[in-house]
């Protein structure tokens, strides 16, 4: 009989699988920079495209299934049936872009690529949706399921703060995301940022449009 | 947001605190016990029905869970162990 934690167990998953998800990572990353080739070689002054890949830690891995559960504990009588493998962002990467008409242009680009992947957006509280992120398998690997996320590079700086304070806090401060109050300061950020860059359009549009 | 909100001052003024750790919002002098992802699927009415619902003659030691799955053994005991810590 099998006595290590459920934790132990995982964690071992993680170092048997991660020479595989790191090069999943890899693939996905050149492959999604050369496909991009074509909008970061034109971008104007003021306009950005960042491609960032990211191999999820063995930590952050078994965390993210453990928060999947309510009362963020695993379920002792289903031990055997966590894995790993069931995470759909073990290696990912995020294309950050601004202005919105480029979040539209890279969206576009990369999704002729991966036509089979499953588009799974991130939703804010109204519904809307703050990132297009798709999932699905790259030629590195067969079963390491990998994503890609296509946001504003507005709201992806914002979430590398919040993430970081948010979702790899101390262990008393686990639950942090879950919490209303947080959730509803989170909702007032983005609608502030979503509020920007509607404004920075619209004046760049009229800009445009103006006599010299 | 509205909602948010409202949900936020519903458990903070029914004597609701939250715990980080376990993700759930708790009262000790109820004994009941909620999980964050029930509050977030359920509209204020409803939470605030559950608040309002009688022990039915549970003894006051026993924590009532409001999960949307009901909490395996091991989870519940996890959670109590933390709230009675706590």
């Amino acid at each position: 009989m099998d006595e290590r934690t459920i934790e132990d167990r995982l964690r071992q998953e993680y170092f048997e699988l991660l020479p595989e998800i790191r090069k999943v990572a890899d693939h996905l990353e050149s492959q999604i920079k050369f496909r991009l080739l074509g909008t970061t070689r034109t971008l104007d002054r003021y306009e950005r495209v960042l491609v960032k890949a990211r191999v999820k830690d063995c930590e952050s891995a078994v965390e993210s299934l453990r928060r999947r559960q309510e009362g963020q504990e695993f379920d002792l009588s289903r031990a055997t049936e966590y894995r790993l493998l069931d995470l759909k962002d073990l290696a990912g990467v995020r294309v950050l872009a601004f202005p919105p008409a480029r979040i539209t242009e890279v969206d576009h680009v990369l999704r002729e690529i991966f036509p089979e992947w499953v588009f799974d957006p991130v939703r804010g509280h109204d519904g809307e949706i703050l990132a297009s992120k798709y999932w699905g398998f790259c030629e590195a690997s067969d079963r390491v399921k990998c994503e890609y996320q296509v946001a504003s590079m507005l709201v992806g700086l914002f979430w590398e703060i919040e993430h970081s304070a948010i979702y790899k806090p101390a262990p008393e401060l686990r639950g942090i995301a879950l919490s209303q109050g947080v959730k509803a300061a989170t909702h007032r950020v983005l609608q502030s940022l979503a509020a920007f860059e509607q404004e920075f359009e619209r004046i760049k549009e009229q800009a445009t449009h103006q006599p010299e | 947001m509205i909602e948010l909100d409202s949900k936020s001052r519903l458990l903070e003024g029914s004597g609701y605190r939250y715990n980080f750790h376990r993700a759930v919002y708790f009262n000790p002098d109820t004994r009941k016990v909620f999980s964050a992802e029930f509050i977030d699927d359920h509209a204020p009415d409803e939470i605030a029905a559950r608040m309002e619902e009688p022990r039915n003659g549970d003894p006051g030691a026993v924590w009532r869970f409001y999960f949307n799955s009901p909490p395996p053994e091991s989870v519940r005991l996890a959670v109590e162990r933390a709230l009675d810590i706590g």
